[in-house]
């Protein structure tokens, strides 16, 4: 979405047309849904959380600023959903969770399986970082976001990012050594 | 400068963020640190499987469930608000609510304790002692009808 888009969307929401927002749901689903999966590690607390992000954007989209980015707001919503949330009791199979999911864009059946193999392995030693490593890790190499972006989402300084990627870095590291 | 140091260049220089004194720096050491070169090669594999992993589209029919949970919760009553309240402050509101009721009790003790408790606290042997109970307490309906009959109390 472009940030002209964005605006009008805004500005639309803000002078009451609130059908307007299921369009910006349609626009942010995905990433916020792949955000959810990765730093909760199955496909049920994922959607949970993520509808929870968009009902929480949508109680406060009227008070948000035009000239931050909607982009990097929402996507602090959903971090501090997904660092708050809590796992509703549920006897959920996170593996064949995330092996019937629907798959995104993969050119060949042998790449899909490479890449699923390759985000099973990566799920589960993200489960093993603590939160905040997590999230950041998270936010940096899956969703390619830059140093600035991830200090705006997580509300710390571009040199606490770079230290707790650092240290998320070393700990994936060691969790992953041998297994990939 | 030890290693742990040098382990935060080697992330910063995996996303392109050194300075060329940093630059210098950490090349300078991995010449030197066979760990270090161990550790850089080990944290640039693990980043490049990220661009490999899957990317999660969400759900069929996402949007049209996030938008009826927005309508439901419209035409939900006025109370269900109190009910969505972030747990620290249901926390809070309970703490409180604690505090209030162990300040009530504590004063209502105090309050009743002068009008409960003997003057002086009785002996053991005065305690099984008969003579602790008044057959006319003064300030009873027996006590009284003494008081006009001018009769001595029973001991």
């Amino acid at each position: 979405m472009f940030l002209q888009d964005e605006i009008q969307l805004i500005n639309r929401f803000k002078s009451g047309d609130q059908a307007v927002f299921e369009k910006f749901v349609q626009t942010y689903q995905d990433r916020i849904y792949n955000l959810c999966i990765y730093l909760l590690g199955n496909r049920l607390d994922a959607e949970d959380a993520a509808q929870d992000v968009f009902i929480k954007a949508f109680q406060n989209l009227a008070q948000f600023n035009p000239k931050a980015s909607l982009f990097t707001w929402l996507y602090r919503i959903g971090v501090n959903t997904c660092l708050d949330y809590k796992r509703k009791s549920r006897h959920v199979s996170d593996q064949s969770d995330v092996l019937n999911h629907q798959p995104s864009t993969v050119p060949s059946p042998e790449k899909y399986l490479q890449s699923q193999e390759i985000g099973l392995a990566i799920q589960a030693a993200l489960r093993q970082l603590p939160k905040p490593f997590r999230a950041i890790i998270v936010l940096k190499e899956i969703e390619g976001l830059g140093y600035e972006e991830i200090a705006e989402v997580m509300n710390i300084s571009i040199g606490t990012v770079k230290s707790k990627l650092s240290r998320g870095r070393e700990e994936l590291r060691r969790i992953l050594k041998n297994k990939i | 400068m030890s290693c742990s140091h040098f382990h935060l260049l080697i992330s910063l220089s995996i996303d392109g963020r050194l300075s060329p004194e940093e630059k210098k720096g950490l090349s300078s050491h991995l010449q030197s640190c066979p760990y270090c070169r161990e550790v850089l090669e080990e944290t640039q594999k693990m980043h490049e499987l990220f661009p490999s992993a899957e990317r999660f589209s969400a759900p069929l029919g996402f949007s049209t469930r996030v938008m009826a949970k927005l309508k439901a919760q419209e035409s939900s009553p006025w109370w269900f608000f109190l009910t969505q309240r972030p747990l620290f402050l249901k926390t809070l509101e309970w703490a409180f609510a604690l505090i209030i009721i162990m300040t009530g009790l504590f004063f209502g003790n105090l309050w009743t304790a002068d009008r409960l408790s003997p003057q002086r606290p009785l002996t053991l042997k005065e305690s099984f002692s008969l003579d602790v109970f008044q057959a006319t307490p003064p300030d009873s309906i027996g006590g009284a009808y003494m008081a006009l009959a001018e009769g001595p109390h029973e001991k």
